[in-house]
């Protein structure tokens, strides 16, 4: 894959072209890494508005009908819905777990296979998540399995 | 959990069935007379298995099949836990066999010696059943580890040539 990175003064912003054969795999990824690199997370905290990296998020979670996003120190909380907020992120980096949590890939320690389907993740928080049977199939697709 | 197909499940439960029964003759053969006595599916006297005794291991395996499937099918139990769905297959298929035992005189109903065998190798089979199903599940934790980290790696090493790339300018 070549790179080629062009010094312009006159552009307004950073333009990337991506000249492929084939949209495959590599072109996807590509694709994500450069909308991840557009995409922010807003969360609140104590009456404060944070600005949050989607690679500080360790997974989003459901609880009492509120959203959170949880960083490997902080909770925050968030006015967008699950699917909004899954459609913002980038696909290769994060995925739906359940009905109520998304899950961020690098952020899994371990994942643990349990009898019934279900897939048992523990996060580098070492908080557990459950990837429901629903989804499970999902995500081994993700992975590559 | 795999969902559960019927036909390949018939087809599973009633080839083991015969290699069991088949093995029994085998190793009972010595005693083939006084078997056929009192157990129809040893009435060939230890040269097979009758027809009438494959029909009726066929009709077992098809209502457990569906037992089977009928447990582990979200069309009917929705949101039951797994270890409920486990108890709740296996009652089924010890009444089923029990049920299939006495209506297809496989040994007499009144015999204790034979229902303490039958219920010994119940649980035996059972607990065959879960060491199979947890070293399974055992083998898929790690093919999800190793690919997870495959996974991991090429995203993280191709952000870092990314970054790389963009130093380098």
């Amino acid at each position: 894959m070549k790179l080629h990175i062009i010094h312009d003064q006159a552009a307004d912003e950073p333009e990337i072209t991506v000249v492929c054969r084939e949209i495959n795999d590599d072109v996807q990824r590509i694709v994500a890494a450069v909308n991840s690199v557009n995409c922010r997370l807003t969360g609140s905290k104590d009456g404060q508005t944070f600005i949050i990296q989607p690679s500080e998020v360790i997974y989003i979670d459901t609880a009492d009908k509120k959203i959170f996003i949880y960083t490997r120190s902080e909770v925050y909380e968030t006015q967008l819905r699950l699917y909004e907020l899954e459609k913002q992120l980038p696909s290769s980096e994060f995925f739906r777990a359940n009905k109520s949590c998304i899950a961020g890939i690098k952020h899994i320690r371990s994942v643990k296979a349990d009898i019934d389907g279900r897939l048992l993740l523990t996060m580098d928080s070492g908080d557990k998540l459950w990837v429901s049977r629903q989804y499970a199939a999902s995500f081994r697709k993700k992975i590559g399995m | 959990m795999r969902k559960v197909q019927i036909i390949p499940s018939v087809a599973e439960i009633f080839t083991l069935s015969v290699i069991f029964i088949s093995i029994f003759n085998a190793i009972l053969r010595g005693n083939a007379e006084e078997l056929s006595q009192i157990s129809e599916i040893f009435a060939l006297c230890g040269e097979g298995i009758s027809l009438k005794a494959l029909a009726e291991f066929l009709i077992v395996s098809v209502v457990t099949a569906l037992v089977k499937y009928l447990w582990f099918s979200d069309r009917f139990f929705k949101n039951m836990l797994m270890p409920l769905r486990i108890t709740f297959m296996l009652m089924s298929i010890f009444l089923i066999a029990g049920v299939a035992c006495v209506v297809f005189h496989w040994f007499p109903w009144d015999m204790w010696q034979a229902w303490a065998g039958f219920i010994f190798s119940f649980l035996i089979s059972t607990l065959l059943s879960f060491t199979i199903m947890m070293a399974e599940s055992a083998i898929e934790s790690r093919k999800y580890s190793l690919a997870l980290t495959q996974y991991q790696d090429s995203n993280s090493s191709n952000g870092e040539e990314g970054d790389k790339n963009e130093s380098r300018d």
